[in-house]
């Protein structure tokens, strides 16, 4: 127990004494948090600008503008009700010159409302409200229809008189929405404790046995699975310190709120810190030089970074990048932690992030016992 | 008593035999050194003897264990140096003694063995500020942190300035008179002859001479040794005909002569030199060393 103790505490200080180390594990993804928090978050959610051409000189075609414009321009005043709209601004003018604009990409919709509207409405005739919507912009068109029909039938209704008999109440099943700060802390926490596996595993694992510390610990009674423990259970701690920064940030600066169960949460983040550490100690065990080590590193680190769903949704990626995606245990630890964290809709099921988990790290663990080598020569 | 006995011990990587058939006895109480050139065989013999590395052929028994069957028990007897002495980089003297401390069943007070190895001063040092000796001496007192019977000590001096190395002359010096074994290999001549009890000399993986320093001398060389080098040059033949001269060699273009009769030598090589107006460059007169032994046996220079 003695010998645990003060190898990882050794352990400890070689990583507390290292600036570069420190700066990796703690200040980079605080400055990457932050960053990012700040771009997302000044931004808000999307802010539609709206074009309104009122041709029709009736009252009920003004009404109905009015409606339209009735609607919030500015956030709404519970920051944890934010929809994923930050508000609507409205603009009247022609309706061709409106167009222009939207084909410009200035405005994000145009509504007409057409000549006669008012008169075809009081004579018990059906009209209709045109809405443009540029529909290459994915996130705002399908809104717009919505919000839009949903003014259209409200103020029908008053017209005509008729009660709303059937209502629809719809009610997020996610961590109220997700805007982009709660996607990516998510995300980040899985690229630590991936980059915790590689450059703090492997590469620290691969100079001490090229320059020979892991021969002279040989030279000693030192059993070698305490040797292992002690190393892993300083990594393990390593994970807790950046999930409670990383976590920490996000509840604390950016309003970011965990929906799952916080022991579920730190089961999994367990989970695929043993799978990364495990995929580091393989990569040691393969890698003869410094050299041929830090290259693998990055060569694994790169791809998995910006495929596996951290920065983008994997949704997002071409087609012919899934089977890639699939492959890679990154994905299925963003996807799990995500799911718990934010209650983001599922990629893979967690039955079968978990089994896939699993079997990385029993498989790499394995690998990694077949092939370590703790003497250079 | 024998603190250890390797027998026969071969170990091949690939096509290169590095160690070729080894054998020998170690006392109790001696410091015990193993003589050769870079390559010689001299870490992976040591190291098989260790228990690191499991030799191809041979046995091995340190203490009376036999290390091949049994390495675990060996390494808590014994204290081992590396060649290589690197360690946790960031860990203060201090702190690397008191870790290597726990990996042992039984262990010195931390402050003794700085104290033994005179690092007091460079206690709170972390590893990689020490200087080369310094980092050496830290190499030893982890080495003997587990009061170890024997110590092994694989080119503690190398690279070091000479003030580092009679420094760590001195530790060792100390150590033997605390009764300890000293298994040490060095390529040093000096050091050899003037640490060791008794010695191997290895060369190729094989032991080509054993013995303490003065008995390989006095057994290899009857003779003083005439040092010089000739400008013109005169003929092997000629110096070699000289009265008395048993041997030569010539290495670099400077001459050694072995003379069993050094005043008759020296006047007829004077009187040679005289005669055919050849100036003699660096002439000296010595005793023969553990150089001149190697020298003989091998037809080289240990040094290379």
């Amino acid at each position: 127990m003695n010998t645990f103790k003060e190898l990882y505490l050794a352990n400890w200080r070689e990583f507390a004494r290292d600036r570069t180390a420190l700066f990796f594990t703690v200040a980079f993804p605080v400055i990457f948090i932050l960053l990012f928090g700040f771009i997302f978050s000044s931004g808000g959610g999307v802010s539609a600008d709206i074009g309104l051409a009122v041709q029709d000189n009736g009252p009920i075609g003004e009404q109905l503008a009015k409606q339209f414009e009735a609607l919030p321009d500015t956030p709404a005043a519970n920051p944890d009700d934010k929809g994923p709209f930050e508000g609507f601004k409205f603009e009247r003018g022609e309706a061709a010159a409106l167009e222009q604009k939207l084909k410009d990409g200035d405005i994000n919709a145009v509504i007409v409302i057409p000549a006669g509207f008012s008169d075809a409405v009081s004579q018990g005739q059906p009209a209709s409200v045109e809405l443009q919507v540029d529909q290459s912009s994915q996130t705002v068109a399908p809104i717009l229809q919505g919000v839009v029909g949903n003014i259209v039938d409200q103020t029908d209704r008053a017209l005509t008189n008729s009660p709303q008999l059937m209502h629809m109440e719809v009610r997020s099943v996610l961590a109220d929405s997700i805007n982009g700060i709660d996607f990516l802390i998510p995300g980040i926490l899985a690229m630590s404790i991936m980059q915790l596996g590689l450059f703090a595993t492997a590469q620290p694992l691969i100079s001490m046995r090229t320059e020979g510390v892991l021969k002279r610990l040989g030279a000693t009674p030192l059993p070698r699975t305490i040797l292992l423990m002690s190393y892993i259970a300083m990594r393990v701690t390593i994970a807790v310190i950046q999930t409670g920064i990383i976590v920490g940030l996000g509840v604390l600066v950016f309003n970011v709120s965990v929906v799952g169960n916080w022991f579920a949460l730190a089961g999994w983040i367990l989970l695929s810190t043993l799978m990364f550490i495990s995929i580091g100690f393989f990569v040691a065990a393969i890698s003869k030089t410094q050299e041929g080590g830090t290259a693998l590193v990055n060569l694994i680190n790169f791809p998995m970074l910006f495929l596996s769903g951290v920065f983008f949704p994997v949704d997002s990626m071409p087609d012919f990048l899934k089977p890639i995606i699939a492959a890679f245990p990154l994905t299925y630890t963003a996807d799990s932690i995500r799911q718990v964290m934010i209650g983001s809709p599922p990629i893979h099921s967690q039955m079968i992030n978990l089994l896939v988990q699993l079997a990385w790290l029993l498989a790499m663990s394995v690998l990694a016992v077949r092939f370590f080598k703790w003497d250079a020569r | 008593m024998t603190a250890i006995e390797a027998v026969n011990l071969v170990k091949t990587y690939g096509s290169l035999h590095a160690v070729d058939g080894i054998s020998l006895t170690v006392n109790t109480g001696e410091v015990f050194g193993m003589l050769g050139p870079n390559g010689a065989g001299k870490s992976t013999t040591t190291e098989m003897i260790e228990g690191l590395r499991t030799p191809d052929q041979g046995t091995v028994k340190v203490l009376g264990i036999d290390v091949v069957k049994n390495p675990e028990a060996v390494k808590q007897k014994v204290g081992i140096q590396l060649q290589t002495t690197a360690l946790y980089q960031k860990l203060t003297v201090r702190e690397l003694i008191r870790l290597f401390a726990s990996f042992f069943d039984h262990s010195l007070p931390v402050s003794e063995v700085i104290d033994l190895v005179n690092l007091q001063e460079k206690a709170d040092t972390r590893s990689k500020d020490l200087s080369g000796g310094q980092r050496q001496r830290l190499a030893v007192a982890l080495a003997l942190i587990n009061d170890p019977e024997i110590v092994f000590l694989d080119e503690p001096t190398t690279g070091l300035d000479p003030q580092a190395r009679r420094s760590l002359w001195d530790v060792i010096t100390h150590l033997q008179q605390r009764g300890k074994t000293v298994f040490l290999t060095t390529h040093y001549m000096e050091e050899a002859e003037r640490l060791c009890d008794r010695l191997v000399i290895v060369d190729h993986g094989k032991i080509i001479a054993e013995g303490a320093p003065h008995e390989l001398i006095r057994h290899n060389f009857q003779q003083n040794a005439l040092e010089f080098a000739t400008n013109p040059a005169i003929s092997d033949e000629q110096l070699a005909a000289l009265p008395f001269v048993d041997s030569l060699t010539n290495e670099d273009g400077i001459t050694t002569l072995y003379s069993s009769g050094i005043s008759r030598t020296t006047n007829a090589l004077m009187a040679l030199a005289e005669e055919r107006n050849t100036e003699l460059k660096g002439f000296a007169i010595r005793t023969a060393t553990l150089e001149d032994v190697f020298l003989k046996l091998t037809g080289r220079r240990i040094r290379d």
